[in-house]
């Protein structure tokens, strides 16, 4: 990386907005207090209807405000990324806030590692002035921190990110401008997990990510947020996984494929069977809408369509039929009384 | 000591407020002398109204040209043309130099004493590259990209790599004066794909024993819009390249003729096309071809040429 990270680098903060205006100047402001410079401060408003506009044109020449009819939060980046200078990017979405030391600390861990391709910090949730939980990381991440402790994580990500995704929100990453040249912009057609899609890419290309332990930025829990209420969440990311790793898949290696199949295989069955217990549990109606799509975006119909079937029977039906099937399961395998082995037989 | 930027442009208005949103935030001394030249090639879009707005907010003198014939080369020319600067720098519309750009390239051109300068063309995706198309450097050569992050003297004949393409290069008047301006029969016109006009100055200016260096430090982002992410537009930039390098470039083919062409070209348009049909898919094998049938169709229209004038 020589484009000027040799001494203090440009930083372009890429802050997009769509009707947030109760949260975007604490938004903006957490930007403009941070210690580091140069940094240019780049606002993009996607098409919000609210009072996006005012709150924006009240911070004058501090920001860089760009307005753009609405086409999604990965859109957004992108426009914000077409007007910035700066060699090391960092994002922000509308609701949540950085710390002041944020840029500061991700510019000295890319200074000492120029070939990391993701520089994360981590953070806290929070909803009004509650801490709802004093970390953003989880999984892989979480383990690591809490075994050895230390300051930063430095590892290659791909088979896990394979896994799953690993960075809670992209308002944690710093991203150098030359990465984006080897990999490609955020996908504009994923709606809610662009930015899973886009660190399978940098993770695919071989750039090691760095993982700092410090919390430097603070994730606002809204209920109804881009990713709908808050139970349905791990569904609504689910179908958009599809999406992900089919477009994953496209650019890939072709040798990563069959992993990538296999991965998806696995998705399908595990999400058509919680979305139907979770029919079960709350809303029949909910799931067998949802199964339906499933059957659709997973382009797997047999692993679906047994779940949708049971969601359209009457729960007596199915109730009935589970327990047949169960008792000439049981029959079949208890094995150990000649009467078993003669029913199945 | 002034500089020159030029900036040949036709309808991509768009894109040019980028480059010239670039250009203006240049970090160089307040002592260095220079100027903005856009060459308007045939716009009929916005391009007038967002040059005169940047003439108006930049701090140095923006001026445009325009240009009616049709070509990339017409337009460069036309740019040198009015230009009051003793080093002119060119960028295309559709680049966007780094910060550091114009004082690298300037750094290059003394520090090394050399005529002409060149550097690094990174790109900037509309959308995420396909897997054959970001995996393979080779390929960024024909989107006008060059990754090589080691400093070089160039050379002719040309080695594959470094290569320094019109997108960004520095060059001085002096030497311009020299070997003469950019070819207008070579270049890009319109829609159409036809290359070599860098090349071929380059080709000059080392010919009359100047130094030509690449040097990695100047940076320029060149953005490659989704069209270009398609093989169809591979196959067109080789042809293209192929049919200017064979209707200008270089000795005319020996060797014995049959219906007007070298027999020589007939074997290796075969044998391509065999290759092909071997494997259709490969990009690699329909590129060699395209090649081959550019050469063919480049030498037909210079042979027609040469005897219109020998008549």
């Amino acid at each position: 990386m020589s484009s000027g990270v040799g001494t203090a680098p440009l930083v372009s903060a890429i802050v997009i907005l769509y009707n947030q205006d109760r949260f975007a100047r604490a938004a903006i402001e957490s930007v403009l207090v941070q210690d580091y410079r140069p940094m240019e401060v780049i606002v993009v408003d996607d098409g919000s209807t609210d009072d996006t506009a005012a709150i924006c044109a009240g911070f004058g020449d501090r920001i860089t405000y760009l307005r753009q009819p609405n086409a999604g939060a990965g859109a957004a980046r992108n426009t914000g990324m077409r007007h910035a200078r700066g060699a090391l990017l960092a994002f922000l979405d509308g609701d949540d806030i950085w710390e002041p030391g944020k840029i500061g600390a991700q510019v000295s861990a890319a200074r000492a590692r120029p070939d990391a391709g993701v520089i994360v910090v981590d953070g806290v949730k929070f909803e009004d002035e509650t801490v709802l939980a004093p970390t953003l990381y989880f999984g892989p991440v979480q383990q690591h921190f809490a075994a050895h402790g230390g300051t930063e994580m430095i590892t290659d990500c791909y088979e896990r990110l394979l896994r799953g995704f690993l960075i809670y929100s992209p308002s944690q990453v710093m991203i150098p401008r030359e990465v984006f040249s080897r990999v490609g912009p955020w996908n504009t057609r994923i709606r809610v997990a662009s930015d899973y899609e886009l660190m399978l890419r940098i993770a695919g290309a071989g750039y090691p990510f760095v993982f700092l332990g410090a919390a430097l930025m603070r994730y606002r829990i809204v209920a109804s947020g881009l990713s709908g209420p808050a139970d349905l969440r791990e569904f609504t990311w689910g179908l958009d996984g599809f999406l992900v790793f089919r477009a994953h898949a496209a650019i890939v290696d072709p040798r990563h494929r069959g992993k990538i199949a296999e991965r998806l295989r696995e998705k399908t069955r595990s999400l058509a069977r919680r979305a139907y217990y979770h029919g079960e549990r709350v809303e029949r109606a909910w799931s067998r809408r949802y199964l339906a799509r499933l059957t659709v975006r997973s382009r797997r119909p047999h692993l679906v369509v047994p779940f949708l079937v049971a969601a359209l029977l009457p729960p007596w039906v199915v109730e009935l039929a589970s327990r047949v099937l169960s008792r000439s399961y049981r029959g079949c395998t208890a094995g150990h009384d000649v009467r078993g082995r003669r029913q199945c037989g | 000591m002034r500089v020159s930027v030029c900036i040949p442009t036709h309808q991509r208005a768009g894109l040019l407020a980028r480059a010239l949103e670039a250009l203006v935030h240049q970090r160089v001394g307040s002592e260095l002398d220079w100027e903005i030249v856009v060459a308007n090639n045939n716009c009929t879009d916005d391009t007038p109204r967002v040059v005169s707005q940047y003439a108006e907010r930049a701090i140095v003198p923006v001026s445009q040209v325009f240009e009616a014939r049709p070509g990339v080369s017409y337009a460069r020319n036309a740019a040198i043309a009015v230009a009051t600067g003793e080093i002119l720098a060119f960028i295309d519309d559709d680049i966007r130099p780094e910060a550091s750009w114009l004082a690298a390239a300037l750094n290059a051109l003394e520090c090394e004493g050399a005529d002409l300068v060149g550097g690094r063309i990174l790109p900037e995706w509309e959308a995420p590259p396909p897997a054959w198309l970001s995996a393979n450097d080779e390929l960024y050569d024909y989107l006008g990209l060059m990754a090589m992050s080691e400093r070089r003297r160039l050379t002719y004949p040309f080695a594959d790599r470094p290569r320094i393409w019109g997108g960004s290069m520095m060059v001085r008047r002096s030497t311009l004066d020299r070997v003469g301006v950019f070819n207008v029969s070579l270049g890009r016109i319109g829609a159409g794909l036809r290359h070599g006009e860098e090349s071929d100055l380059i080709r000059r200016v080392l010919q009359a024993g100047l130094v030509v260096v690449y040097d990695p430090a100047i940076l320029v982002y060149h953005w490659v819009p989704r069209e270009r992410m398609r093989r169809r537009y591979f196959w067109r930039w080789v042809f293209g390249y192929a049919e200017g390098k064979a209707f200008y470039g270089g000795p005319r083919p020996a060797g014995a003729s049959r219906l007007g062409f070298p027999r020589w070209m007939y074997r290796s348009l075969l044998r391509q096309g065999l290759r092909l049909a071997g494997a259709p898919l490969s990009l690699r094998r329909q590129i060699d071809f395209f090649w081959e049938l550019g050469l063919m169709v480049g030498w037909h229209k210079r042979a027609q040429v040469e005897r219109s004038a020998t008549r």
